[in-house]
């Protein structure tokens, strides 16, 4: 199997449970993993795949919900989907605010359980899409000089090469040339794709990425 | 009191005991004569020594040492009456006077020993008493505190019973759930491996064994359940069945008053004590009369009665009646309603009822449902009285 395929982690403290939802999602290929208790999955250290947890609410020692806080502040990023006994509201309500994918109640239908385990491993592909196109955006932005980056800030504004020559205080073909080798460093392939590009590195540096 | 009076009420007594000396001197002295002793004239006089101090303290006691020795001096040492004791008396005098002064001062010991120990032993009276009272008092306090521990272990029991029984709901829910879903989604599981192209019969096998060993599990759950619920037997005695009535009355005053409800309560005197389980029993009434108050909570207009009646019949059977104006019930449901989960209520699990016919008939009685002639539901039901159940 490629590494790159998503993989489906459980955690149930029911065997029978678990094992049944490994068979289902073998049956229709999905690669998954199975453990007893959140600790053991922490130890397991997911790989960097697309992937999803589906994850019991009542495990014993630490409540699904408390882990699924646990996992959030120890900064893994993974979408959850919650399965329940009893569909209780209030619980179900603080799962998704605190951004499950969706909340099964046992026993679920396993289209359902399957279309939400798709969902979350797009949302999961994504996010990972985002966060390489954020450090490959970064890299190349890293490989430009202070002066092309001083160009780029200029022309993102909307101010023509005259106007920047004057303001940079050099003439109108080096900001030319800067601009040059702005659009090529940055992989830019038109100005609103670098004004675009801008945009998002003006975000990352201010921390803002989007949640799940 | 006056003064004079006062004064008379303190010398009498001190009359009387310096007039004890002298007169217990004085008949020693004329017995003593009349016996003419040779040799011992003084044992008499002891004993009026001793009496003088027994009754009037010290001081009477040396007043008659003081007198016996003047009258042993006069009358039966000297020859000649008078006063003055000779040189060769002095001796003699002394060994009467000593054993005298040390006879009442032990005679004064022993009275005073004496008046303490009586002290003593009237102040124990009074202490008694006292405690008496107070003990008394106690365990009129202690009853109405028994009584009252007793009210609220029976209120207590129907809490525990509603709350281990939504709590053993919760977790038979979780024990048979837990199974199912595994049987749901191998079952699926086994539908894929069949559905594949080729079909994986292996795999299908597989799922399915898990199935059915997963349905296993869930009937060990239940026959897990049902092992308990026999452990839990009634706890059956004679009752009065118009107490629990009342012991139910107590436990739905409020919601009565709350929803403006008239109670006529028609108890006959001297209904015969049927076999039960009280807190059973209680649970049957309360389980009756808060449905008649919710039915009756729906209407909006008419009057809201419920009437509690309890009867002995000829057939040896106590009958209760609960009897409401409320909405009534229909005709095609007057048998359903106590089916399990069975319920015309917007909220209810309809397991009351079933529960109620279940306890009934375990007490060898009847549950049943009738519609009124005018608006409203009768239940009633009929327990065997304690004769006719030994």
């Amino acid at each position: 199997m490629k590494a790159t395929e998503p993989i489906v982690y459980v955690v149930d403290d029911d065997a029978a449970v678990r094992h049944a939802i490994k068979d289902l999602l073998e049956s229709v290929g999905i690669r998954s993993e199975t453990f007893r208790s959140g600790r053991e999955f922490l130890v397991r250290k997911p790989a960097d795949t697309p992937s999803c947890l589906i994850l019991d609410v009542r495990l014993p020692g630490s409540s699904g919900l408390e882990f699924q806080r646990e996992l959030k502040a120890a900064g893994f990023e993974i979408p959850i989907i919650f399965i329940t006994g009893h569909g209780d509201i209030p619980i179900t309500v603080q799962a998704m605010k605190a951004g499950a994918v969706d909340f099964l109640t046992k026993p679920f239908r396993e289209q359902e359980l399957l279309d939400a385990i798709h969902k979350a491993v797009d949302r999961h592909r994504e996010r990972l899409q985002q966060v390489s196109d954020a450090a490959k955006l970064r890299q190349c932005y890293e490989e430009l000089t202070p002066r092309e980056r001083e160009v780029m800030a200029l022309v993102t504004r909307g101010l023509l090469n005259k106007q920047i020559a004057a303001e940079l205080g050099t003439s109108e073909t080096t900001v030319k040339i800067h601009r040059g080798q702005v659009m090529r460093k940055m992989k830019a392939e038109s100005l609103a794709d670098l004004v675009r590009m801008a945009d998002r590195i003006a975000q990352l540096s201010k921390g803002i990425s989007q949640p799940f | 009191m006056s003064p004079s009076d006062e004064i008379k009420a303190r010398i009498a007594p001190l009359l009387f005991k310096y007039g004890l000396a002298m007169l217990s001197v004085t008949l020693a002295f004329l017995i003593t004569r009349s016996l003419q002793p040779t040799l011992f004239p003084t044992p008499l006089f002891f004993a009026a020594i001793v009496i003088s101090t027994w009754y009037g303290g010290i001081g009477p006691g040396v007043v008659s040492v003081l007198l016996a020795t003047l009258v042993l001096d006069s009358y039966f040492m000297s020859p000649v009456r008078g006063f003055t004791a000779g040189n060769s008396d002095l001796p003699y005098l002394a060994q009467f006077v000593l054993p005298a002064l040390l006879s009442g001062w032990f005679t004064k010991k022993r009275k005073d020993a004496e008046a303490a120990l009586k002290d003593a032993r009237d102040h124990l009276d009074a202490k008694v008493q006292e405690r008496t009272l107070q003990l008394q008092s106690e365990i009129v306090e202690r009853k109405r505190a028994e009584e009252s521990v007793h009210k609220t272990q029976a209120d207590l029991a129907h809490l525990t019973r509603v709350m281990t029984m939504s709590e053993l709901a919760t977790s038979i829910a979780h024990e048979v759930n837990q199974p199912l879903t595994a049987i749901v989604t191998n079952g699926a599981a086994g539908m894929r491996w069949l559905a594949a192209e080729p079909p994986n019969l292996e795999r299908a096998r597989d799922s399915m064994s898990r199935m059915i060993s997963e349905g296993n599990r869930a009937s060990e759950v239940i026959k897990r359940i049902r092992a308990l619920s026999k452990k839990t037997s009634p706890h059956k005695s004679a009752l009065e069945i118009d107490e629990v009535i009342q012991d139910v009355l107590a436990l739905v005053g409020t919601e009565l008053v709350k929803n403006r409800i008239a109670l006529t309560c028609d108890l006959q005197r001297g209904v015969p004590r049927v076999i039960g389980d009280r807190i059973q029993l209680q649970q049957v009434l309360l389980n009756l009369i808060i449905n008649s108050i919710e039915a009756m909570a729906e209407i909006a207009q008419g009057p809201r009665e419920l009437l509690i009646k309890s009867e002995a019949r000829d057939d040896g059977q106590v009958v209760v009646r609960v009897r409401d104006s409320g909405a009534g019930i229909d005709p095609k449901d007057l048998e359903e309603i106590f089916e399990g989960f069975y319920t015309t209520k917007a909220e209810g699990v309809g397991i009351g009822l079933s529960i109620s016919r279940n306890i009934v008939e375990a007490h060898g009685g009847r549950l049943w449902a009738s519609r009124n002639d005018g608006r409203g539901a009768t239940f009633q039901f009929t327990l065997p009285t304690a004769e006719t159940t030994t």
